[in-house]
């Protein structure tokens, strides 16, 4: 499948400029930060709940755990779901800087080019390299969007917000949270006002994304550098990293996250130049992961040689396309292959796998409170392709089940074929995890485990068929009885129809093939 | 509402030990959690800023892009209504548990709750649906 096919390279490069693989790293990367977030309450409180455990027992205690036990639950499946997120849109990111970064070197190269062939005032030269050029283009396009699909119905989940009622309890909380600290004096904090994201102070910037061919002034997006997100420093503070230590029996034994700053929505001026800029129109990266093909001209873009009709700046058609890895990315980090890291095209982004997560952490707390290890961040690496974001109302699914219910919210419609892509996966992969399916027993030797539910009763001693002695009347009579259709058999053993001239130079003959007789005539005694 | 504890009772221990130390450090735990998520929040003048304006395949022609964009934004948007949640919810336990350390000053009497003790507190304090 192609896309772009009305797009010349220089429309795709138009295209691609206002892409931000910057920002959408630090988009990945909030939602790594999430995903900690949430880790990191569930395991302060799956501790606290194992701690607590032995102090009260009984089926009102077991009741009260299997509340917390719920709320710990939701965090991990929370947890799940951003990290699963910031995994694939990292990925995601990959690609898309990837393809940016070859699009930007091969119109540059291109512009370089047409200036060339412009001076010699060739214009079939012209005209052919700039298909060249185009289908280029476009071959890295459809690569990308296919990949990029894949990824993205594999890897992004929709989050499950809880119920408004959840939202709403913060309220309640803190009419509670103040009568009981004033009651017992021990904090007198206020706390800040619950409508956090009512503040429409902002003017979203105008952004021009097409004109030109230059990067937009990355200034002109507002908020914070990629360097130093906010959201990613409180969420996770250096304060959870206390969390790694088992809790404390005195003093605060909980999470002492940062006292909310009080003037907490006026966010940083924006650093000068935030971003690091891709580099204008007309400057390449050092050598891009580019072409083969290409790679004599890449080094100083001097002018390649004036293409004719079989020496375009691709060979064959085969060599037009950026040939992905498949299955395998090199390295050992998920660093997308940049204009500024020159290789020799091997780095290319490993289509259908996600490469290692690119966000390093450290390990932290492989054993949860369970005793159970739990993946690593790092570890995200290994988790199936398919994941399963369970769902609350199911109740208790199993672990990787899939989300059965429809998405909540859904703001802007995703095109058709892909939401039903994604439903039909979720519907198998629900199937596929059902402890109601059937099981059949006794194909693999030794799975005493399972139930089998078709009882083959018990053995009856039949006398063998076989007892007969077969005679020679008897075969002969079992043979004639051979059903007519047979035939249709038979015949794969006669000779074929003759086709004449084609498979044998035999003239057909009208007699039956079952005639041997001219060809081996019975000797007569 | 029995939500004050009294000011006798062990909640005033800070152990994590008990229930009682475990509803102390939950109140707190809430609290500032919920400060964290609103210090985080608030990061974001308006919660589309998430998005950062469309980092990419704002160019409508760039069409197998947009309903990933657009998958990917409407997913952030749940995030933070999670994030908000998710803080709810950990203060509505703490509310939960602050209520049966309420009912139930004493280890004896914590040890003596029935079942439904806990059943009216769960459906009163709403925290976990059934």
């Amino acid at each position: 499948m192609t896309y772009f096919d009305s797009l010349s390279i220089d429309d795709i490069r138009e295209m691609v400029d206002p892409d931000r693989p910057e920002l959408m790293t630090r988009q990945a990367d909030r939602w790594a930060a999430i995903g900690t977030f949430y880790t990191d309450q569930a395991t302060v409180l799956d501790d606290q709940l194992t701690a607590i455990r032995p102090s009260w027992t009984g089926s009102a205690a077991e009741r009260f755990y299997a509340e917390v036990e719920q709320v710990v639950l939701d965090f991990q499946q929370a947890a799940e779901v951003a990290d699963g997120n910031a995994a694939g849109w990292h990925d995601i990111t990959d690609h898309v800087r990837f393809a940016r970064d070859e699009i930007i070197a091969l119109h540059t190269e291109w512009q370089t080019v047409k200036d060339e062939l412009g001076a010699d005032g060739d214009e079939e030269a012209m005209v052919e390299a700039r298909l060249t050029y185009d289908e280029a283009a476009r071959s890295i396009m459809t690569i990308i969007a296919e990949a990029t699909t894949d990824i993205y119905l594999r890897e992004l989940w929709t989050p499950d917000p809880p119920d408004e009622r959840d939202i709403s309890a913060q309220q309640h909380m803190e009419s509670t949270r103040r009568s009981t600290v004033n009651t017992d004096g021990r904090d007198n904090r206020q706390t800040t006002d619950t409508k956090t994201t009512e503040r429409t102070d902002k003017t979203k910037p105008e952004r021009n994304m097409i004109e030109g061919h230059g990067p937009l002034d990355d200034n002109m997006i507002e908020g914070h550098g990629p360097e130093g997100d906010d959201f990613v420093s409180i969420l996770n503070g250096p304060q959870r990293d206390g969390l790694d230590s088992t809790p404390p029996i005195d003093g605060p034994v909980l999470q002492n996250p940062p006292v909310a700053t009080p003037q907490p929505m006026t966010p940083p001026p924006p650093s000068p130049n935030p971003i690091a800029a891709p580099p204008p129109t007309g400057q390449p990266f050092g050598v891009p992961a580019g072409f083969p093909s290409l790679g004599g001209n890449r080094p100083v873009f001097a002018p390649p040689p004036p293409p004719t009709s079989r020496q375009s700046p691709f060979h064959t058609p085969q060599q037009n396309t950026v040939r992905p890895v498949i299955g395998a990315r090199p390295g050992t980090t998920g660093v997308a292959p940049t204009g500024q890291a020159p290789s020799e095209g091997l780095n290319r982004p490993g289509m259908g796998n996600r490469p290692a997560t690119a966000k390093p952490t450290p390990s932290r707390r492989l054993i949860d409170g369970r005793g159970v290890v739990r993946s690593t961040r790092a570890g995200q690496t290994s988790r199936t392709p398919v994941r399963g974001p369970i769902a609350r109302a199911e109740g208790r699914l199993p672990r990787g089940a899939m989300l059965p219910e429809s998405r909540r919210h859904r703001a802007v419609p995703i095109a058709d074929d892909v939401r039903k892509l994604k439903r039909r996966q979720s519907q198998e992969e629900r199937g596929a995890f059902s402890t109601e399916t059937p099981m059949v027993p006794g194909i693999i030797a030794g799975s005493s485990r399972l139930a089998p539910r078709i009882d083959p009763g018990p053995m009856v001693s039949l006398r063998s068929t076989a007892s007969d002695e077969p005679t020679e009347r008897s075969i002969v009579e079992k043979l004639a009885e051979r059903p007519e259709r047979d035939l249709t058999n038979q015949q794969l053993w006669s000779p074929p129809e003759l086709s004449p001239g084609v498979i044998t130079s035999r003239r057909p003959v009208d007699q039956p093939h079952h005639d041997p007789g001219a060809v081996y005539p019975r000797q007569s005694r | 509402m029995s939500h004050t504890p009294d000011l006798d009772t062990p909640v005033l221990a800070l152990t994590a030990s008990d229930v009682y130390g475990f509803a102390a450090a939950l109140r707190d735990h809430s609290t500032a959690m919920f400060e964290q998520v609103t210090a985080a929040l608030d990061t974001f003048g308006e919660a589309s800023a998430m998005r950062d304006d469309r980092p990419w395949a704002a160019d409508p022609r760039n069409e197998p892009a947009q309903p990933i964009v657009d998958y990917h934004n409407e997913a952030m948007d749940l995030a933070l209504q999670q994030l908000r949640g998710m803080a709810g919810r950990f203060s509505r336990l703490s509310g939960l548990t602050d209520d049966i350390v309420a009912m139930f000053q004493t280890q004896d009497e914590l040890n003596a709750a029935e079942l439904d003790d806990i059943h009216a507190l769960v459906n009163q304090t709403g925290a976990i649906e059934e």
